[in-house]
């Protein structure tokens, strides 16, 4: 099967069921097609830098902008969503779970947001070069 | 007022895949094999469908409506609305209009031999015993009806057409837990491999859409855990023959 076929397939499959298992698969292979794509990139970029702990820094303060801090919010999002959208995939197949599936996913929903909630809280002020402590005191400031 | 959106197409006869839109007489209780028939009847005498019990349990007349895999027989009009979109089965080939070659859907299915296989013969001028706890075990799954609803939801059968599909797996549990069944190692040899549970995405469009209300994600996971039991057995060079 070619690529433009898979996309089309892929296409067509989530206009004709619009339901909740097919979303849910469908970004299940796409976070885990982006966190393949992040882990060859992650080790290029480990596996040729130089040696010494100088050079090794410098090679990592070129990942240390706005962009890649917001990008590291976003891989959070897929690794979580890729974890924990898997685990309720296999409690509801090794625990026999499958009609419960929809509630199954309302849990992986909300534990998903509080995470996300956690880490964006924690990883935003980076995004602005400032530092947690920084925008507490800013936050305390206004009130 | 209803309209119903046909997709009509005939390779044979050199029309082009397309959508025709019919205006429905206002009656109630209408069923969409009725409105089909009445389109046949007064409109378009060349629309093909395919039907026979209209009592839900033939399986003859599933097909796409208003996104979802439905039986035309159970569905009413009214519900869905003023434009309703009906369209064939997916991942099988199209002969005209809604009617498609169920020939890849039905090789799937004799892929898991669905007799019965038992491990001696009966009783002298008797029937096979099977107690009331143990038809129990079977008695959900000896209900589906092979309509393909299943497998024309299914987003795996679309990248994989070796894939046994959710109708095979369901009937293999079907016989694996047929307690006077003997085949139990050989369909499970079939059934645990890439194109048989393996291949199972867990996605949930089957049950969604079982017309019977049956469970082909729950069986096809008990069938994974039976798969893995005779997988690990068979490594380990202690699987049974038989039963």
């Amino acid at each position: 099967m070619n690529i433009f076929k898979a996309i089309g397939g892929t296409y067509n499959e989530v206009r004709l069921n619009p339901n909740v298992g097919t979303w849910s698969f469908l970004l299940h292979r796409l976070s885990g097609i982006l966190l393949a794509f992040y882990l060859f990139m992650h080790l290029i970029v480990i596996a040729t830098s130089p040696g010494n702990a100088g050079a090794f820094d410098s090679r990592l303060a070129a990942v240390q902008t706005r962009l890649f801090h917001l990008l590291e919010i976003g891989l959070v999002g897929v690794i979580f969503f890729h974890m924990l959208n898997g685990l309720r995939i296999l409690v509801a197949d090794f625990f026999y779970l499958t009609r419960q599936h929809q509630k199954l996913l309302w849990i992986v929903v909300i534990i998903f947001i509080i995470i996300m909630a956690y880490a964006t809280a924690v990883m935003l002020p980076k995004v602005f070069h400032r530092e947690v402590t920084e925008v507490a005191q800013i936050v305390g400031g206004l009130r | 007022m209803a309209y119903l959106k046909i997709f009509r197409y005939d390779p044979s006869g050199g029309v082009e895949p397309h959508f025709k839109r019919y205006e429905l007489p206002p009656e109630k209780g209408m069923t969409i094999l009725e409105a089909l028939f009445w389109i046949l009847e007064n409109k378009d005498p060349s629309l093909a469908f395919r039907c026979s019990c209209r009592e839900a349990v033939c399986g003859s007349c599933a097909v796409h409506i208003n996104g979802e895999y439905r039986l035309a027989c159970k569905t009413q009009v009214d519900p869905l609305g003023e434009e309703i979109t009906i369209r064939p089965l997916t991942h099988l080939p199209i002969f005209k209009d809604l009617v498609v070659d169920m020939k890849p859907f039905f090789d799937q299915y004799e892929k898991i031999k669905p007799y019965l296989m038992p491990k001696e013969e009966p009783p002298e001028s008797k029937e096979y015993f099977q107690s009331v706890k143990d038809r129990k075990k079977i008695d959900s799954l000896v209900d589906c009806i092979l309509c393909g609803a299943c497998y024309g939801s299914c987003p795996v059968a679309m990248g994989d057409p070796d894939y046994l599909g959710p109708h095979a797996l369901l009937k293999a549990l079907r016989f694996v837990q047929d307690t006077r069944d003997g085949a139990k190692t050989e369909r499970l040899a079939i059934v645990a491999t890439e194109h048989g549970v393996f291949r199972c995405h867990t996605i949930f469009n089957c049950q969604k859409v079982c017309p019977k209300d049956l469970d082909p994600t729950g069986a096809i996971a008990k069938l994974k855990m039976k798969s893995i039991g005779f997988k690990l057995k068979s490594m380990f060079g202690f699987a049974r023959s038989a039963g």
